[in-house]
């Protein structure tokens, strides 16, 4: 039902958290020269764990490179190249770049290629070696299609604990005097910074340090490999949330970038994201001294701790195609465990292909190491945070509005709003404590449910506003409440007149004002643009308030298409939700969201708490203890799963109450379910009349509502 | 030399993602002979491999491409009417089409 429980708040320009942009996202080839494998540094978190002074691209080896990708243009159907430059440290080869870079763009002029006109030359640094006068000339003289990123790893006392010169020495000082020339050269210049377990008390202030020196974007992740310590999850949140009370207090969000807050951080993956691969490993090109082709510098083998290297081909023969196909077939569904494809908070928690491969148990790329898992939810959490401030301090809202999948209802007294068919306990005025709040919204952060604060009609305490600082909370209040809460959900419970503008509200509905329904909806639709609408106690509606009802509907479904062939498109979910759907959408209470009640304990609804004798799920202080879950999935419902009413809330509170099972509905709420299928299907035949189904979905009216002859699927299981 | 005074950027217009497309092409096309030139200048001054007819085919090309380039605005300003003031240039951003008029303030 939350479903659309979207921020309405203006959506204004920030810099902090949005996608760093890079030149070309999309149709570009990334061709790497491995140049050499030794470093000026040998920093303590580096993956490359075989650098020697020995292993150098000669020229020869490069330019058969380069003739070979350059004459197959069959191979390499991008539009666009990045040639890139990698080490060890690369400016240690500046000579040898400089014969490349000159033989590529003179073969690229001779051939006619489309990539003369269309290409980047990347280079990542350690940046010792910027100031002189050999990497001076080389810049100067491919300075407007260069891109060169120098890795400045933070403030001084962590830069110089990873970052160390083979004496032992630190780097920072050496580096950081090159800056101000790199950056007067490359004025949007980003720094790339990484951390490690011991790095992370530093992380604050090594990103402010980094500000300080006049770099505004910082890419930045905590490694991938393993070597997390237990609690670093809880430094690495705390340093983060410091960050942003920095970030917030000094409003630096529109002028600087680090990646770690992000827009579109933390919430489950989509069926799309599930089919796609992020990573290029596979579709870039990384070529060694030798002349052989990896998949990334990842897979070259002086990445490698426990395998060979991953050859997909040379400079001689071509690429070996058969060894691409594993890359190019590779989906993030294919590569991860059930527990990540089923996290509520997936999106944005990375891996490397090439750790992967090095990790795996047997030699394959199918198989996805984990170990940041405990840091990508502390990172979520504190992404929360940032979000949730920076919302407060200046009303900006993430570009992205996912609205997470898991709800946790907070009952703030026995008199707080209702949101569906149950009944308040009468004569009751039982309060939940601060302490109990407090705890409540303790366990919804750390377990990624987005609170769901239910009014009592006083709204909130002062005490109870200040718990909420810093946290994203959705709000429902009562339609005859004068408190306005924070972007707050409005119930009209049997409410037939005076309604408040806002773009969702609920409306529930008992049996004696079902023939008033349409003008209701009506008068609602004058001020909100989506309704949700619950009919109370379908148990008891006689035949004749069902054909009502499904008269008051088709009313409902002609003013909605009459208005949407106007321009105005209004929701009614019992109508225009059906249109949408391809499975059942469901109330999911006890599967996405619980309840927290006055006494401090979890139920799986609101109704559950409010029934006599009413089983608790759970305490506030010992979390939800719940294990039954299959037994609420539609899926294990004969009659659900055979049952194609999707916009159904199928709810197990009335299930329960009438046929003793969760998953088994009453008779009626299959059939008003069904009538408001029919009537879905009606409003979608208005629609295909008026010529404007297709604003709304590409299927046709039979392939959404197929035609069936039954208002309770039980006829059609029993004559299976 | 410059006066010293500061520049204005006011948007005078948008062309269409096509038509921004053709004058990347060209903006790209002119910055990598640019470099090339450079490229080819270095080899004769180091006797190195110097090929006389690419040197004269870029530099024939550069001149082409600039009047293409020059063309492209002429065509564009025809075009669209931007708004214009003496001393003033006209300047695209890549990313979202825009057309701006960069003049001097008074000094």
């Amino acid at each position: 039902m939350l479903k659309d429980g979207v921020s309405t708040m203006t959506v204004e320009n920030y810099l902090m958290g949005s996608k760093i942009e890079s030149w070309k996202e999309t149709d570009v080839k990334n061709i790497t020269f491995v140049v050499t494998e030794d470093c000026n540094l040998v920093c303590k978190y580096c993956y490359i764990t075989g650098k020697n002074t020995k292993n150098k691209m000669s020229f020869e080896t490069a330019k058969k490179a380069v003739d070979y990708i350059l004459n197959n243009p069959d191979e390499f159907p991008e539009s666009s190249v990045i040639w890139e430059f990698i080490g060890g440290e690369p400016f240690l080869e500046v000579g040898l770049m400089d014969q490349i870079t000159d033989y590529i763009k003179t073969e690229m002029y001779r051939l006619n290629h489309k990539w003369f006109e269309n290409y980047r030359i990347s280079i990542s640094t350690n940046g010792l070696l910027y100031h002189t006068p050999e990497v001076q000339r080389y810049i100067k003289k491919n300075l407007n299609n260069l891109s060169i990123g120098i890795s400045v790893d933070g403030n001084k006392i962590k830069h110089d604990q990873q970052r160390v010169k083979p004496d032992g020495s630190g780097s920072y000082e050496e580096v950081v005097k090159n800056v101000p020339l790199w950056l007067e050269q490359f004025p949007n210049g980003a720094t790339k910074a990484t951390f490690a377990s011991a790095d992370l008390p530093y992380l604050k202030d090594s990103i402010i340090s980094i500000y300080e020196l006049g770099i505004k974007t910082i890419p930045a992740n905590v490694i991938f490999e393993e070597g997390w310590e237990e609690g670093d999850d809880l430094v690495f949140e705390e340093q983060l949330r410091q960050l942003a009370d920095y970030i917030i207090d000094n409003r630096l969000w529109d002028e600087f970038n680090c990646s770690l807050f992000s827009d579109s951080l933390g919430f489950p993956l989509t069926e799309e994201n599930l089919k796609a691969n992020w990573c290029g490993a596979g579709r870039m090109l990384s070529i060694d001294y030798e002349g052989n082709f990896y998949p990334c510098t990842r897979f070259v083998g002086y990445s490698l701790n426990n395998r060979e290297g991953y050859v997909v081909g040379n400079i001689e023969d071509g690429y070996d195609h058969d060894k691409i196909r594993p890359f190019l077939a590779l989906t993030l569904e294919k590569q991860s465990t059930e527990e990540c494809i089923n996290c509520q908070v997936a999106i944005g928690c990375a891996w490397c292909q090439g750790l992967n491969y090095d990790d795996a148990r047997i030699d394959t790329i199918y198989e996805r190491a984990t170990y940041i898992c405990k840091m990508h939810k502390a990172r979520v959490r504190a992404n929360d945070y940032y979000w949730a401030r920076v919302r407060e301090v200046a009303e900006l809202d993430r570009d992205i509005p996912r609205p997470r999948k898991d709800h946790l209802y907070f009952l703030l007294s026995d008199e707080s709003v209702r949101h569906c068919t149950y009944k308040p306990k009468e004569e009751s005025d039982r309060k939940m404590s601060l302490e109990t709040l407090k705890k409540g919204l303790e366990f919804a952060r750390k377990n990624f449910y987005t609170p769901v604060l239910m009014l009592p009609p006083e709204g909130l305490s002062e005490e109870e506003r200040d718990l909420l600082r810093g946290m994203d909370v959705l709000e429902m209040q009562s339609g005859t409440s004068k408190v306005t809460g924070r972007d707050a959900i409005v119930v009209y419970d049997n409410q037939v007149g005076d309604f408040q503008d806002g773009s969702n509200c609920i409306l529930i509905i008992k049996a004696d004002l079902i023939p008033n329904l349409s003008d209701i909806v009506k008068k609602i639709f004058m001020k909100q643009s989506r309704i949700n609408l619950i009919l109370e106690e379908t148990e008891k509606l006689t035949n004749e308030e069902l054909s009502i009802y499904e008269n008051e509907l088709l009313k409902i479904a002609e003013y909605l298409a009459e208005q949407l062939s106007s321009g105005r498109y209004l929701e009614l979910n019992v109508l225009s939700d059906a249109i949408h759907l391809e499975k059942m959408a469901n109330c999911n209470a006890g599967l996405d969201s619980f309840a927290l009640a006055p006494d401090g304990k979890f139920y799986l609804c609101p109704a559950f708490y409010y029934t006599e004798n009413g089983d608790a799920v759970g305490t506030v202080e010992e979390g939800i203890n719940f294990n039954y879950r299959e037994f609420l999935t539609g899926e294990k419902s004969s009659l659900c799963s055979a049952c194609d009413a999707y916009h159904c809330r199928r709810c197990i509170y009335q299930n329960k109450m009438q046929t003793k099972e969760y998953l088994i509905p009453g008779k009626v709420q299959c059939v008003v379910s069904h009538i408001e299928r029919k009537m879905s299907k009606e409003y979608a035949t208005l629609l295909l009349e008026k010529r404007i189904l297709r604003q709304l979905t590409p299927r046709s009216v039979d392939e959404i509502f197929p035609e069936i002859d039954y208002y309770d699927p039980l006829e059609k299981v029993v004559n299976r | 030399m410059s006066c010293g005074c500061e520049k204005k950027l006011e948007k005078v217009g948008q062309v269409t993602s096509e038509e921004r497309d053709e004058i990347q092409r060209l903006y790209n096309r002119k910055m990598s002979l640019k470099e090339l030139v450079m490229v080819l200048q270095e080899n004769s001054a180091q006797n190195s491999q110097v090929d006389d007819a690419m040197y004269e085919k870029v530099v024939q090309d550069i001149s082409d491409t600039n009047q293409n380039f020059q063309g492209w605005w002429d065509l564009m300003a025809q075009k669209y009417h931007w708004k214009n003031i003496h001393g003033g240039h006209w300047r695209i951003d890549f990313n979202t089409c825009d057309i701006f008029l960069e003049y001097p303030t008074e000094c």
